[in-house]
């Protein structure tokens, strides 16, 4: 059993690695996508759902922390914000888990609008001199519309990577609600009988 | 079981969420990282060549993407350009004609002022319209009756003459080439005994002329410039004043010129490239009139 879980922890970590790796070194630097898409709230989401929300925010947290170090910005801003948005979507996915694979669409724009927003409320209380402008407004809006369209393939690889049921869209007899499993996730210890 | 599970998460996301703040008050407080310099130096170390490497990894699904990207961009600029190109082009076609019209008016002047035209008063016209076949050398002009163009009026162009005035409405006006069969030109050889004869079309050659009636015994020769003589041939007053450029001599056969008093002219104007002409709307006589 603890093997079990040690093998479902190193796929979740990989999937870590795969979505701020693919951030930092592809979407990043990709042109349609470049300065706008962020995959890692989108990844975080997608573990959320899948695995409840106490993985979620770990792992937002984790991805969140890992970009802090890696882009050089203050520590801690990534984090709080991935903490949040995968602790959401965990309990999105437990207590009110997505039907279909499209309820996915306006769920990444959520999670991409708290990113952007987050950020920016986080500039303003901790006084780094953030301004909202136009130009601010419109980059927020393209985040949101990237969020929104690569929230389906985020999801697919995330489900790929971490090994995850392969759909939202499975019969909704063949799924129990997390909560009243007793276990959060795959990730949780298993109910001792 | 439950409770202490929730209990569990809870804990564990208060630390997160202490450790978060603590790490976001230890960054904005401090301007060179302070305390945590370390940490994300060495974060940076670890991470540093993993980054570098996937960075590697991944440079072909960047070129490719970026290939896309500039082939799209190279599309929008081929597009752009393209429809420059096509202003330039037009904005080109625009200077070279107007270089032209230039280049002719300013000929015209010049054939005005070297042979006192004003007395005639002359109308500038421009071409707009070319008979389409070979058997009427005629072109249609802008300017008609309203302008004082008549019947009959000589046309010329900056390099000589170019035909008669044959039929009028009051705006436009149709000009009948001097190389059509129905026109003839009094002309005078420019050079030797300055002989005069009479400039028709030429047989078979649509675009030259012949000069014609010449005296026996004439003394031509190719390269000899053709000028109008001020006198029509027949009883009538002259149509053309004197001195206009007609044409040059073009080939000369002795025995033809000795048995027929032909020689073969060449036009001065280009009557196939007509633009812009003058109609010398007053006659000979009441130039001389006006002169005096």
């Amino acid at each position: 059993m603890n093997g079990e879980r040690t093998y479902a922890r190193k796929r979740v970590a990989l999937a870590g690695v795969v979505a701020v790796v693919g951030q930092l070194v592809v979407i990043s630097q990709v042109p349609p996508f470049s300065g706008s898409a962020d995959i890692v709230p989108l990844a975080t989401l997608s573990i959320g759902l899948m695995l409840g929300s106490l993985p979620g925010a770990v792992f937002g947290f984790a991805a969140g922390l890992a970009c802090d170090l890696l882009l050089v910005q203050p520590l801690g801003e990534y984090a709080l914000l991935g903490l949040g948005i995968g602790y959401a979507a965990g309990r999105v996915g437990e207590l009110r888990p997505p039907a279909t694979r499209l309820a996915l669409v306006p769920l990444g724009a959520i999670a991409a609008a708290a990113a952007t927003v987050g950020f920016g409320l986080l500039q303003i209380i901790f006084g780094a001199g953030a301004s909202l402008s136009l130009v601010v407004v419109q980059q927020a809006m393209l985040s949101i519309l990237w969020g929104a369209i690569l929230a389906i393939p985020v999801d697919l690889l995330m489900r790929r990577v971490v090994g995850g049921p392969p759909s939202v869209d499975a019969p909704s007899s063949s799924r129990r609600r997390a909560y009243a499993t007793g276990g959060l996730s795959p990730l949780s210890p298993g109910r001792k009988r | 079981m439950r409770d202490a599970h929730i209990r569990r998460r809870r804990v564990v996301l208060a630390l997160l969420v202490g450790v978060s703040l603590v790490l976001l008050t230890a960054s904005f407080g401090s301007a060179d990282g302070g305390p945590l310099h370390p940490i994300r130096s060495a974060a940076m170390v670890v991470l540093g060549p993993v980054e570098s490497a996937a960075s590697a990894v991944f440079k072909p699904v960047r070129d490719l993407f970026g290939w896309f990207g500039s082939t799209l961009d190279a599309k929008d600029e081929a597009k752009r350009l393209k429809v420059e190109r096509d202003e330039l082009r037009t904005q080109v076609v625009d200077g070279r004609a107007a270089l032209a019209q230039n280049e002719q008016l300013r000929k015209l002047v010049g054939l005005g002022r070297r042979l006192s035209l004003a007395d005639y008063a002359p109308v500038t016209a421009t071409v707009i319209g070319r008979s389409p076949n070979v058997w009427y050398a005629t072109v249609q002009v802008d300017h008609g009756s309203d302008d004082s163009v008549k019947v009959d009026q000589p046309v010329i162009n900056g390099d000589g003459v170019v035909g008669t005035v044959s039929a009028v409405t009051p705006g436009t006006a149709v000009v009948t080439l001097i190389t059509d069969r129905s026109s003839g030109v009094s002309s005078q050889i420019l050079g030797g005994r300055r002989d005069v004869g009479t400039v028709v079309a030429a047989d078979g050659d649509p675009g030259m002329l012949s000069m014609e009636l010449l005296p026996r015994g004439a003394d031509i020769s190719v390269g000899n410039l053709v000028v109008t003589a001020g006198a029509r041939s027949g009883p009538l007053e002259t149509l053309f004043p004197p001195g206009l450029p007609v044409g040059q001599v073009s080939a000369v056969n002795q025995e033809q010129l000795r048995s027929d008093g032909v020689v073969s002219v060449k036009p001065l104007a280009d009557l196939s490239h007509l633009d812009t002409l003058m109609i010398l709307t007053r006659d000979v006589a009441a130039a001389r009139r006006s002169a005096q």
